[in-house]
């Protein structure tokens, strides 16, 4: 029973993380229709440009939650850049083409990004400080529940919430879903098409620094490569839950990282991955519409 | 963007090129000009390496720039002179293709060039051989794909794992039992295929993006069983793999020394095994391309054709679905056992590292970035992707960061692949009544 | 036309990087081999940075045999088929002696390539078999086999009287040979009274190793012997620390290893780790002038196998030196099992099957962020 509750908290925990990622990655696979294998790249980027502003920043004498914020700031407005550049570079000439284009592209994008940053920094694993400040009221429980974990919780619940709000009542999340229903008719009807995606790119990418930050903290360490894996759970989560749908994002993390940890725990952590996957492919074959996902309708 | 046709404003130019020399140095800002020093944690500062950058991105933008405004008013050119020409192929590589499809001599063309690459062992280096032969087997994978994803239209992220149950069947086989390659080539195309049929039956019901997750998943299952298992002798691998046997010789002591005398231009170093690879290969390539041809202007082949375009549509026009689709899975599967048999051949040492995602992500970029459902364009594909990192070498540490970018610039410059398909068109044209429509460029997927 | 243009300047520009690489008249080629880009580039790299402080260092007192030596380095990103192209490449170019093939895999790989012809010496390849198989007649390694340090492993367990053993490894073939031998140490001496508790492969770079630390502490294992690298390793310590999981952790020369202590800080305390005796940390006044100069050129540090490589490398150029070129491979090689070279990782000589004699492993324990040797 003990275990259960463990690796419940445990399966949390990863969820969650998992989840963080997922919601920035959603947010451009729901209205661009783009498996985007370079978000995995901005969170890596976000947190680099982390380490280096909490670096430069902690020299110049700032610390605690001063740091934390003006940290997540830079990390944040860098990430949004790039968001928009990768997405002016390598995506907006595809527009209109068939639906593989832009994705190749993507890739080639994120081989060159994890290069970028393995040439410009390096090819070592980097100490990540813990910016996130120790809460007096968690000591009794922190080897349950750390700050950094309560945070990722906090964030994950936070941005689910601002970004359902925004797609469901703000202009721009009405431009942005007319986008992802009809292009060419929301040009039509007067959508700057261009504007929304560039919006769509820039707060995406901004949320996977958010990830990317935090996530760093509870790491504790970062590469250039952490990019992959967290854009390929990303990817599944966001197709689990249904594409698209911003709860389902992190519904679809919460089951991944429930199902690996179950596995770890039940199994074996040799199959954690694999059961997680069987576990996907049984949901879809149940639900061929991920787990929130609108049920598809198909016109003749 | 908007350019003034064959006016060269380089004070606009000039503005727009700082402009994004600016930006760069604005984006790349924190990660070039601080190095977080490793062991101590401190941040050193460099200037002059920002200072390059900028510079680099300016000239960058500059010749990026005249280059889109010659491309523009070439395009505009071309449109005003449609008018006279009735069937304008679109760039250049389709027009070269289209010469040699359309020559009268395409045979004796094709034929040369088959004998052109067959002489490649006789007068290359062995590295040459060694990447012609990865080359070919990531033509024959590519192909596979194609008939999956760029005929059938089902976007498949685990492909990989056919390659790499091929390549394990003869590892396998040959270790514990000694079977010899030949009878391992069809035996790992077997396996593949049924592996195929049992990824196809669970996913007939699921569609797009839905597909290609099931399919990454499939991927990695398959890698995570062979990392685990210890039938498969997990991350330690396979090693000694036998290469390819030759009517009982052996070709590097009974063979090579005669070639030699008569081929002066051969490498003495060359490891004949190797040659017989790419030989094998080299035919598997060619019956692959006679065999994928074949399928697609096949009942089969329009049946895939149909379920890419519209599976609704193409149920009610009477196709078996599960058919079309099942085979599709089964076929693409087929061709890459047979690459993974002829891979474990060549390198003799297998792992499952060889078997990653990215492979997957590697064989989808050749049929893609080729073009899709076009088999000139995923041989060219797979030419370019195999050996530009190889070309590439030469630049030490920059290599996979030119590569990545050459990837977005190809992308970017030809959306549709390096060669587009062409549909085939069924239709009886009445004298001058209609204007003549160019054949049409599919869109691919939805 | 323009088309056409474009496309020669960029064959130009292909053609021009291999050309413009070309400087001194007549170097000595060594080469590398190792992952250089990709997930696994900064264990290839700290190869390449030993090699390169010993080439440095030769090529400053005169060259070998009286030429300056020129790495020839290829990436194979530790995958095997990438490592027999970087290796088909190597023999293609003027190379017989090669340093280097980071991971086990991509080592047995390049071998098939290299065969009779070339020479390899591995600072990082621990699989048994590579040298013990007895098929590679000119293969030779500076760091310890894994069944050494496993045997180590298991016999300062079974000394300091631990009874619950976990064994966890990240699925790499490096950590899980480790993690194997280990626990086939451990099976093979039931009244002994050690359990193996726990053992399972971790998927590597993963963000929450949480599962498995909540496993580590229903199984109530007394130590944890971890098969695999550092970058892991701290941040299963940090995470089984912070969930006050108090299994000590022995690692083997993956793990042994100054960046582990600095990512892992206070968790790192108490940490046991295997590795050779000979480098004792930071003591010998060799030692501290390779890691000065290592210091002026790269702000990287030095990596796990800087001195498996730069040892390797001084063994190296010293046969060469006495055999009078690379020509005669049986020369070099007689040369590297007869003489005893003084190297910066101490002195090297290599047995019939090529493995470095004197490679005793030690355990180490971490106290106040040192690695010190400590008794069984």
């Amino acid at each position: 029973m003990e275990l259960f509750l463990d690796l419940l908290i445990s399966g949390l925990t990863k969820g969650s993380i998992y989840a963080l990622i997922a919601l920035g990655y959603t947010m451009v696979y729901g209205i661009v229709g783009l498996i985007n294998f370079a978000h995995g790249e901005i969170y890596m980027i976000g947190a680099f440009i982390a380490l280096i502003a909490s670096l430069a920043l902690s020299q110049a004498g700032l610390a605690g939650w001063g740091l934390l914020v003006s940290v997540a700031a830079a990390a944040v407005v860098y990430s949004a850049m790039y968001g928009w550049t990768v997405e002016k570079i390598a995506y907006k000439p595809l527009r209109g083409s068939s639906r593989l284009s832009p994705l190749i592209s993507a890739i080639g994008m994120s081989i060159f990004l994890q290069n970028y940053v393995q040439l410009l920094q390096s090819p070592n694993f980097l100490t990540f400080p813990s910016l996130v400040p120790e809460l007096g009221f968690l000591a009794p429980v922190s080897h349950i529940v750390n700050s950094t974990q309560l945070f990722i919780w906090l964030a994950t619940a936070l941005i689910m919430t601002a970004l359902t709000v925004l797609i469901k009542f703000t202009r721009l999340g009405l431009s942005m879903r007319a986008v992802s229903q009809d292009p060419d008719m929301a040009r039509l009807s007067g959508v700057n098409i261009d504007r929304v995606i560039s919006s769509t790119f820039v707060i995406g990418s901004a949320l996977a620094a958010v990830g990317g930050l935090l996530i760093g903290c509870y790491m504790r360490q970062i590469d250039f490569y952490i990019g992959f894996l967290a854009g390929m759970k990303a990817f599944t989560a966001a197709v689990l839950g249904g594409i698209g749908s911003i709860p389902g994002a992190v519904l679809g993390a919460l089951v991944l990282g429930f199902a690996e940890s179950f596995a770890a725990g039940f199994i074996s952590s040799d199959y954690e991955d694999a059961v997680a996957f069987v576990l996907l492919i049984v949901i879809l074959i149940a639900r061929p519409g991920g787990l929130m996902g609108a049920a598809q309708t198909q016109k003749v | 963007m908007s350019f003034k046709p064959g006016r060269f404003d380089w004070k606009r130019e000039l503005a727009a090129s700082s402009l994004a020399a600016v930006w760069l140095a604005l984006l790349a800002g924190p990660l070039a000009l601080f190095k977080i020093n490793t062991s101590d944690y401190s941040l050193g500062l460099r200037w002059p390496l920002l200072l390059k950058m900028a510079g680099g991105a300016f000239v960058l933008s500059a010749v990026w720039r005249r280059f889109l405004a010659r491309r523009a008013s070439a395009r505009r050119a071309a449109q005003r002179g449609e008018a006279d020409k009735p069937q304008g192929g679109r760039g250049p590589a389709r027009t070269w293709v289209d010469m040699v499809m359309g020559a009268r001599y395409r045979l004796q063309i094709i034929g040369l060039f088959i004998l052109g690459l067959m002489s490649i062992p006789f007068w290359a280096s062995p590295y040459v051989v060694h990447i012609f032969i990865t080359a070919l087997i990531y033509i024959a994978l590519g192909l596979g794909l194609n008939i999956v994803v760029g005929v059938s239209g089902l976007l498949n992220l685990g492909y990989v794992a056919f390659y790499a149950i091929g390549a394990y069947t003869y590892a396998l086989l040959n270790f514990h039992f000694g079977l010899g390659f030949w009878l391992c080539l069809p035996l790992g195309a077997l396996t593949a295929t049924a592996l195929g049929l049992l990824l196809g039956f669970p996913v007939l019901r699921l569609r797009g993006d839905y597909l290609a997750i099931v399919t990454l998943g499939f991927g990695e299952i398959v890698r995570l069983v062979l990392v685990n298992t210890e039938l498969t002798q997990g991350p330690r691998g396979i090693g000694n793999i036998s290469p390819p046997a030759f009517f009982g010789l052996d070709l590097n002591s009974q063979v090579k020394p005669h070639l030699l005398k008569v081929l002066p231009l051969m490498s003495p170093d060359l490891d004949m095994n190797k040659a017989l690879i790419f030989f094998i290969i080299l035919a598997l390539v060619i019956l692959t391309i006679v065999a994928v041809f074949r399928l697609e202007n096949s009942r089969l082949g329009r049946a895939w054709l149909a379920l890419r375009e519209d599976e609704v549509a193409c149920q009610a026009m009477g196709i078996n679905r599960t058919r079309a689709k099942l085979t599709a899975f089964a076929l693409g599967a087929t061709w890459a056992g047979l690459a993974g048999v002829v891979f474990a051949s060549q390198v003799t040492f297998i792992n499952p590292t060889s078997f990653g995602f990215m492979q997957s992500v590697m064989i989808l970029s050749i049929v893609v970035l080729g073009g899709m459902g076009s088999i000139p364009g995923v041989i060219l594909g797979a030419l370019v992707l195999i050996l530009l990192p190889e070309y590439l070498r030469s630049y030490d540490d920059y290599r996979m960061l030119l590569f990545g970018a050459l990837m977005v610039l190809m992308m970017v410059l030809r959306p549709g692949g390096l060669i587009q398909s062409v549909r085939q068109v069924y239709i009886h044209r009445p004298a001058a009544s209609t204007p003549a429509a160019p054949p049409r460029q599919e869109p691919r997927g939805t | 036309m323009r088309k056409i243009t474009l496309a020669i300047l960029a064959l130009a520009l292909l053609v021009s990087g291999p050309l413009s690489a070309q400087n001194n008249p007549e170097p000595f080629k060594i080469g590398y081999g190792g992952a250089l880009l990709g997930n696994l580039a900064s264990y290839g790299l700290s190869g390449f940075y030993g090699l390169e402080y010993a080439v440095l260092k030769t090529n400053a007192a005169g060259g070998l045999t009286g030429r300056q030596i020129e790495v020839i380095k290829e990436d194979d990103g530790c995958d095997p088929a990438l490592a027999s192209t970087a290796a088909t490449k190597l023999a293609g170019g003027g190379v017989k002696v090669v340093l280097g093939h980071t991971c086990s895999g991509a080592t047995n790989s390049a071998l098939s390539v290299y065969g009779s012809n070339m020479l390899l010496i591995s600072p990082s390849a621990t699989e048994v078999g590579l040298t013990e198989s007895g098929r590679n007649p000119y293969f030779f390694r500076t760091i310890m086999r894994d069944d050494v340090q496993a045997d180590l492993q298991v016999e300062f367990v079974k000394k300091r009287g631990f009874k619950k053993v976990a064994i966890l490894h990240d699925k790499g073939d490096y950590g899980k040979a480790l993690a194997d031998r280990a626990k086939a140490g451990f099976d093979a001496a039931p009244d002994s009274g050690v359990k193996v508790v726990l053992f399972e492969g971790v998927t590597s770079g993963q963000p929450s190793y949480d599962p498995v630390i909540s496993k580590l502490r229903s199984s109530e294992a007394e130590v944890l012997l971890w098969g695999g690298y550092y970058a892991d390793a701290s941040k299963l310590a940090l995470q089984m620390r912070s969930k006050k999981v108090n299994t000590i952790i022995i690692g083997a020369d993956g793990l042994n290893n100054e960046a582990y202590v600095k990512m892992a800080g206070e968790a790192a305390e108490g940490t046991f780790a295997t590795g050779p005796a000979d480098i004792s940390k930071n003591s010998s006044p060799a030692i501290a002038a390779a890691l000065e100069d290592h210091k002026k050129r790269h702000s990287e540090e030095i990596g796990p196998y800087f001195f498996y490589a730069a040892g390797a490398a001084e063994a190296l150029f010293a046969a060469i030196e006495k055999a009078g070129g690379d020509a005669d491979l049986e020369a070099i090689k007689k040369n590297l099992q007869e003489n005893t070279v003084e190297t910066v990782m101490g002195p090297v000589r290599f047995d019939a099957k090529g493995d470095v004699i004197g490679a005793k492993a030690t355990m180490y324990e971490i106290k106040n962020g040192q690695f010190v040797e400590v008794e069984l």
